[in-house]
């Protein structure tokens, strides 16, 4: 007796699990994502008029409209370099994904730097910059210039020919900054129509302190300082970035400011998350 | 009997199976095992630009412009000048560039070497008065960017090589140039153009012992010495391209 009720039960549990194997790839998520995707056709679906709306079209037409209807060539897709063919593109890459993203990353910054608007010294040197992604938009950005100076030829004419020291007008020997980042633009770029490179750029708002040197100038003297500049991505983590950077302050003779282009490179940390 | 238990033994092994193996049926890859890049396919003669926006064969290009030569000590600074231009195919044009030079001095400087105690007067110098280059850009860069992710602009970024000459009160003086310039399209014909060039060039000495203080005689235009100097300039305007 037992035996037969065994036997019962195993039998229904063989259909029961049949039935069940059968139905291995519908559960009701499926179905729903089914009726989805069939709602997606029909919504899209383009009805024809019914006949007896459309207008008759003279005979002299009838050709040209059916010239006019014939498919487009077909397109024999023999090679990978064939799939470019397939889809006519009316713009280059769109910009879906950033390339090099920067929520949550620090940004390290070296590169050289040049005063372009002291006529009366060529100062160069370096640049460091460290910078943190609050989101892709905005950011927090501290800067540190070490600049060199050696006079210009209209300051050694001036202190041959008249006398006078241009140090007077005082010479920019560093800076120390900190910066809102704000970036609203991301770009892309082809070069030559041969390669794709992704850019950021920014604008950076913040104020910072100047170290001066000369006669009769104070030795800092601190202002605002507004910047913009470019970063091209050359690697998810490494890009090529240019600056220019406005710093305005004031001096017992009047205001003025230095103007500084810089170029270097940036490193990001830690490494972007896969997409 | 033994049939019986053979059947039974069959069927239990069977209905084991099957549940493990339906319960097996959705298979879940770990996640390190998951491709980890999109990759694209590498076709043999990539062409990264399909269709331009913006084009530039075969079409003048003209515009206006405000600039500054920031290196000026003495003369002044700022400039407006006007830019005329033939893109013969999509990376190669040239520009006919003139400016005419703001009249007076850089107040910057010139204020305090005016006043007490150098009194030097430096309008005595020759007059910067305007310039005349042309220019060679190579339209090699082709991008576009979006702006806060609301609008969409192309924009091109081109060197700049080329020669011409500066003319003061008393003579001219030739020089040469070089830089980078960006145009901003809004639309297929407007665009905001940026230059930014080194250029070096002849000029008069502003500086002469002897004539530039307000108590000594005017000098001669011809007794100032011919020198060279580097300046860094920024152009900034407006072009439409017709």
């Amino acid at each position: 007796m037992f035996r037969k009720t065994l036997t019962g039960f195993l039998v229904f549990g063989l259909f029961l699990n049949a039935k069940m194997a059968l139905a291995q790839s519908s559960d009701s998520g499926d179905d729903r994502d089914l009726d989805q995707i069939e709602a997606e056709i029909k919504k899209n679906e383009v009805i024809p008029p019914p006949a007896s709306a459309l207008p008759v079209a003279p005979a002299k037409e009838s050709s040209a409209t059916v010239t006019k209807e014939t498919s487009p060539p077909e397109i024999k897709v023999e090679t990978l370099s064939d799939l470019s063919k397939l889809q006519p593109f009316s713009e280059i890459s769109v910009l879906q994904r950033r390339y090099m993203p920067k929520s949550g990353r620090v940004q390290f910054f070296g590169g050289l730097s040049d005063i372009v608007n002291d006529p009366w010294n060529s100062n160069s040197g370096f640049n460091l910059r460290a910078a943190y992604g609050l989101t892709e938009a905005w950011g927090i950005e501290v800067v540190d210039y070490f600049m060199s100076s050696t006079p210009s030829q209209a300051a050694t004419n001036l202190l041959a020919q008249h006398n006078v020291n241009a140090q007077s007008f005082g010479v920019t020997s560093g800076f120390v900054g900190g910066y809102v980042m704000w970036t609203p633009i991301y770009g892309k770029m082809s070069f030559s129509t041969e390669k794709i490179v992704p850019f950021d750029m920014y604008f950076n708002f913040g104020s910072g302190n100047t170290s001066l040197s000369g006669v009769g100038v104070p030795s800092s003297v601190s202002g605002p300082s507004v910047g913009t500049g470019q970063v091209f991505a050359i690697t998810r983590s490494v890009g090529f970035r240019w600056d220019l950077t406005w710093n305005m302050y004031t001096l017992p003779s009047g205001s003025t400011n230095n103007l500084l282009l810089t170029f270097g490179a940036n490193w990001y940390f830690p490494e972007a998350s896969y997409r | 009997m033994k049939f019986q238990n053979g059947f039974i033994s069959i069927l239990s092994c069977f209905l084991l199976v099957t549940h493990v193996t339906k319960a097996h049926a959705q298979v879940e890859l770990p996640q390190e095992e998951l491709a980890k890049e999109t990759v694209v396919p590498r076709f043999d003669n990539p062409t990264t630009v399909k269709a331009r926006n913006i084009i530039l064969n075969g079409k003048f290009e003209t515009g206006v412009y405000y600039g500054w030569n920031f290196a000026e000590a003495i003369e002044n600074q700022s400039k407006m000048g006007l830019n005329l231009g033939y893109h013969w195919n999509e990376i190669s044009s040239v520009f006919i560039n003139y400016a005419a030079w703001q009249a007076g001095l850089n107040g910057q400087y010139t204020s305090a070497l005016s006043a007490q105690p150098y009194n030097l007067d430096f309008t005595r110098a020759p007059q910067l008065q305007s310039s005349l280059w042309v220019n060679y850009e190579w339209n090699v860069y082709y991008g576009k960017i979006s702006i806060t992710k609301k609008g969409i602009s192309n924009l091109t970024v081109y060197p700049i090589a080329g020669g011409g000459m500066t003319t003061y009160s008393n003579k001219s003086y030739y020089g040469i140039n070089a830089g980078l310039g960006a145009k901003f399209y809004f639309s297929p014909r407007w665009a905001l153009r940026t230059d930014f060039k080194l250029q070096y060039s002849g000029q008069p000495s502003p500086f002469l012992q002897g004539a530039m203080k307000t108590s000594q005689a005017a000098p001669t235009p011809d007794r100032f010495q011919d020198t060279s100097a580097l300046g860094t300039i920024l152009d900034v305007g407006l072009v439409a391209l017709f």
